[in-house]
């Protein structure tokens, strides 16, 4: 059973990690982990922090379906993908993306596939609290080349 | 004479802020569908909602379900108005 939370606590990088052994099988030979920090700057602005809100329900299957297409492709014993929300300052831990698998390969690619459909499929929303004032961001066309750079790409929820 | 049901309607992130208000429980005909809603939330909300909740890059969910076309709405459904989304 993956491990999908919606939280406005912090988490503990060494408490997942070891949650994601335990739940992972016997023949575990790598796991693979991603952490995202609020940038202290974007650009030239400085930033205070992060403001994040989610749709309670709606985004949890937003990643379940995210993880279910990584499953798909790619050989996983276990997933945990943990999302903070409310107000960060920058430096805080926003997400944490754990993959367990028998071998390296696909704990990496599945990492990085879930984390670059996070920011354009999940349903949050972020607010940069700049020193000079507040800003919705988007995902960028970065973001957009780094999803339609896996081929096909998931269905958004409910499609 | 139409008959009334109650549904929920939810805003989020930017469009919480432009609106001025984060969920409303709205008065449509029964089996409205997305002209309707939009006539019942102007009326609540005034015209002042109607660009941006019709803006090109605000997706409907009804059910937590983006429906990208045409809808039915029964009593007690939930609509969310959602504004790009991005995570991670």
């Amino acid at each position: 059973m993956d491990e999908i939370r919606v939280q406005t606590d912090d988490f503990s990088v060494a408490d997942e990690y070891e949650a994601c052994g335990a739940a992972a099988g016997l023949d575990c030979g790598a796991i693979a982990t991603f952490i995202g920090l609020v940038r202290h700057a974007d650009g030239d602005s400085k930033v205070e922090g992060l403001h994040l809100e989610h749709y309670p329900g709606m985004t949890e299957a937003s990643i379940k379906n995210i993880i279910e297409d990584a499953r798909n492709r790619w050989s996983l014993q276990h997933v945990r993908v943990v999302h903070r929300i409310g107000t960060l300052p920058a430096g805080s831990q926003i997400v944490l993306v754990v993959v367990a698998s028998s071998h390296r390969p696909d704990a990496f690619a599945a990492c990085e596939f879930i984390m670059d459909f996070l920011k354009t499929e999940a349903v949050f929303w972020k607010k940069e609290i700049r020193s000079d004032g507040e800003l919705w961001i988007r995902s960028t066309s970065g973001d957009y080349e780094r999803r339609d750079g896996w081929d096909d790409g998931v269905s958004s929820v409910g499609e | 004479m139409a008959i009334n049901v109650k549904v929920n309607v939810l805003f989020f992130a930017s469009l919480k802020e432009d609106l001025g208000v984060s969920e409303i429980e709205l008065d449509v005909s029964d089996r409205a569908g997305r002209s309707d809603l939009l006539d019942s939330l102007t009326s609540e909300l005034g015209s002042d909602c109607v660009s941006p909740l019709m803006a090109e890059n605000v997706s409907i969910a009804v059910n937590r379900s983006i429906e990208k076309g045409e809808f039915v709405l029964k009593s007690g459904d939930e609509i969310a108005f959602l504004p790009p989304i991005t995570g991670g």
